[in-house]
């Protein structure tokens, strides 16, 4: 029995010998970025990369850190490069783990930016939800920005994107990066948010066209809601419409419920784009109403005039985008390539033309479900 | 308790389904739409349905014979000669399945986890766990399986739920607008997917109750093909064919992308591959203990357990060939066919055996 004793001893020991990490990095050893802003170089063909830095304490609660963050600013080909030459700078090993989101500069954005991104789609430390945004001006400014609502702007901008686009339809946060993978691989077009830098603060609404990984132009926030409602990503939020003078000023519909589906179809040799629209809402505001709330009438005519004005903003944005862009980040394409397999191959050669003679049609369908506190009764 | 050793019916599932899932895990999205396009889904269906007939045919075969393994019915039903050459034959190919196998596990450990551990380490250790396990015999192999099976099932069914919301229908209404054709050209690549059922031609001898191999040994097949086909269609409805074909692993992606900022779930990617570990672990010893095994049975011998350890060092230096991932991607197409032509294999056994016992009937 005390031979055993022994053996098992030995073998635990071993053990506790063989046993080792050689991949673990002290938490206290590793530099966080999590955020990247890509700018233009004053250098001809370099970017200018700033990482910001979360400092390891900053992730733990309860502790006070007095510099919660900072920004290194790199000049160098490409984010490898960046990161590579920050080693030498920084006593902390980099990761990019923790990454929460990617501002790309307005004029990084006019050139092909792709080219910049094959990093972070090709390696395994950066996930792949990693939200990207366009700047509309310098990408590095917005890293800057001190924040009361959070401490370190990566997360505010990332927490704004993620979260506020179920309330707003001005918001889009639909482009990652594996979902730009896809985009890069197929060919397709897409829009990115946008992120205006005002002073000391921010401002996230509306969008950049982005058409083979070059900016093709700016969308305003009820361009994006039209973009959005093609393309088939509405959550909720509000809508604000003007009404005629004979039922108010105007209104806003606080939407809970939406649909949108937008199918290709194929009529004789032409491509339409059927749009179907389905909102639900509650009446959130009105100005001055100048009939009685509850009654059948007024919702019938608020109801019409409120989908007309839709109807005008989704047909403006697709109109913009198909003819002053070129652009196709409706995902008519891609759609065409699974509901007409036939068609798209015999089309692909000049796809462009046929898209831009692309018809849309829509049918919107708005319900107001309440009109909320007040009746508005008139004598 | 009972002293005889003997698989459960349970244990016999188990084993079947952890030995099919193992690296190809990892890599079924991309190649069946590499092989099928969006058809891919159909294709992994219906390659299914072809290892299903296979494995089918395996232990219909096993049963004529239920006291021997593959390495000694086939010498019966082939002849001396021929049998100990598709003996050899099995054998080699199950040492090098096992090396594939570890390497391809040891890659994907070192790209996804520990981008630092040596290959060799990674490899030997893993080696060892296996050897050590394959020494307990069959019936530890079983009882591990069952142990394991629930992990491995849950963690893939869970990748696949918490994804599934992002599929996008639209894109399978591509589904068949080149007809069959694709399909069927891709059948053959896409059923080396399954392989590892090989291991049924195994299990015959040890079942508890042999009646029951057929029933719960096909109920194996069925799970993973459920599960290789939710998988690829999640994969193919969240991306698309020509990007999954152009990633290395997509599952791998699929885990990463699930992120929930407000429960603080980032890196499920990790969690997957703990859970992944247990999977390619299980293949690597149900292919090691059919490499020992049948290079015994084929000597005349009994007891495996020395041999496990010579195989060892044979199995390790294969595992370390390959250069580069293409080259281990050629490694792996080669003993992927290897397998297969194995799995055809046992359809004229299973004839001439019929014909015999016809004729012995007859006569």
């Amino acid at each position: 029995m005390g031979k055993r004793l022994i053996l098992t001893l030995i073998l635990a020991g071993l053990t506790l010998l063989l046993v080792s990490c050689w991949d673990q990095i002290e938490i206290e050893d590793q530099a966080f970025i999590v955020g990247i802003a890509l700018d233009k170089s004053d250098e001809p063909g370099k970017l200018e990369v700033t990482f910001q830095i979360a400092h390891p304490k900053a992730f733990m609660a309860e502790s006070q850190v007095d510099e919660p963050f900072w920004n290194i600013t790199q000049v160098s080909a490409d984010i490898t490069t960046a990161r590579n030459e920050l080693i030498n700078k920084i006593n902390w090993i980099p990761t990019f783990e923790h990454c929460q989101i990617l501002l790309i500069g307005e004029e990084v954005a006019k050139e092909e930016f792709s080219k910049y991104l094959d990093f972070l789609m090709r390696t395994f430390e950066v996930r792949k939800k990693l939200l990207t945004a366009v700047v509309q001006g310098k990408a590095r400014d917005i890293l800057d920005i001190k924040f009361k609502s959070g401490i370190i702007p990566s997360f505010v901008v990332s927490e704004i994107l993620n979260k506020n686009t179920k309330y707003s339809f001005e918001v889009t946060d639909y482009m990652h990066i594996g979902k730009m993978h896809v985009a890069y691989i197929e060919g397709y077009d897409f829009i990115l948010c946008r992120i205006v830098p005002l002073k000391d603060a921010l401002s996230v609404s509306g969008g950049a066209v982005i058409k083979s990984f070059k900016l093709a132009g700016w969308l305003s926030g009820e361009e994006v809601m039209g973009a959005r409602l093609l393309r088939g990503d509405v959550e909720s939020g509000f809508l604000e419409v003007k009404l005629p003078p004979e039922l108010g000023e105007r209104v806003i519909l606080r939407i809970y419920e939406s649909e949108s589906e937008l199918e290709p179809e194929i009529r004789g040799d032409k491509l339409y784009a059927v749009l179907n629209v389905r909102l639900e809402g509650d009446i959130n505001e009105i100005t001055t109403p100048s009939s009685d709330l509850n009654s059948d009438e007024y919702i019938k005519k608020a109801r019409a005039v409120i989908e007309r004005n839709l109807e005008n903003i989704i047909k403006r944005t697709f109109k913009k985008v198909q003819q002053e862009f070129g652009s196709d980040p409706f995902r008519i394409k891609e759609k065409t390539q699974s509901y007409y397999p036939h068609f798209y191959k015999a089309n692909a050669g000049h796809w462009d033309e046929v898209y831009r003679s692309a018809e849309l049609e829509i049918s919107t369908e708005i319900r107001i479900r309440r009109i909320g506190e007040i009746k508005n009764q008139q004598d | 308790m009972k002293s005889r050793q003997g698989i459960t019916s349970l244990q016999a599932t188990a084993t079947v389904v952890v030995s099919i899932l193992g690296i190809a895990v990892l890599i079924m999205p991309s190649s069946a739409s590499e092989a099928a396009g969006i058809d891919g889904v159909l294709a992994t269906l219906f390659g299914g349905l072809v290892a299903l007939v296979l494995a089918l045919t395996a232990i219909l075969l096993g049963r004529h014979y239920p006291d021997y393994t593959i390495i000694e019915y086939s010498q019966i039903i082939l002849g001396r000669l021929l049998g100990k050459l598709f003996g050899f034959y099995f054998a080699i190919y199950a040492i090098a399945t096992t090396a594939t196998v570890l390497r391809g596990f040891a890659d994907a450990m070192k790209v996804l986890l520990l981008p630092k551990t040596p290959l060799e380490v990674i490899m030997i250790t893993m080696l060892f766990t296996v050897v050590y396990q394959v020494q307990g015999g069959i019936g530890t192999i079983a009882r591990i399986n069952e142990l394991f099976l629930p992990p491995i099932i849950t963690i893939i069914l869970g990748l696949i739920a918490l994804n599934i919301r992002d599929v996008e229908l639209f894109r399978f209404r591509a589904l068949l607008s080149e007809g069959v054709g694709p399909i069927f050209m891709s059948l053959v690549n896409i059923s080396t997917g399954y392989l590892g059922f090989e291991i049924v031609t195994f299990l015959t001898p040890f079942m508890a109750d042999k009646s029951k191999l057929l029933k719960y040994g096909l109920a194996g097949v069925v799970l993973t093909v459920i599960v290789y086909t939710a998988l690829v269609f999640v994969v193919l409805g969240i991306y698309g064919n020509k990007t999954t074909s152009d990633m290395v692993y997509p599952t791998v992606h699929l885990a990463r992308r699930i992120l929930w900022v407000e429960s603080f779930i980032e890196r499920f990617d990790i969690f997957f591959l703990t859970f992944w570990i247990l999977a390619a672990y299980t293949t690597i010893t149900a292919y090691m203990y059919m490499a020992s095994l049948s290079v015994v049975r084929l000597m005349g011998l009994r007891n495996y357990k020395p041999f496990t350890l010579i195989l060892t060092p044979i199995v390790y230096i294969i595992s370390i060939i390959p250069q580069n991932s293409v080259q281990f991607t050629l490694l792996l197409n080669i003993i992927s066919y290897a397998g297969l032509i194995l799995g055809f294999s046992t359809i004229p056994m299973l004839v001439i055996s019929k014909i015999r016992k016809a004729g012995t009937k007859n006569g």
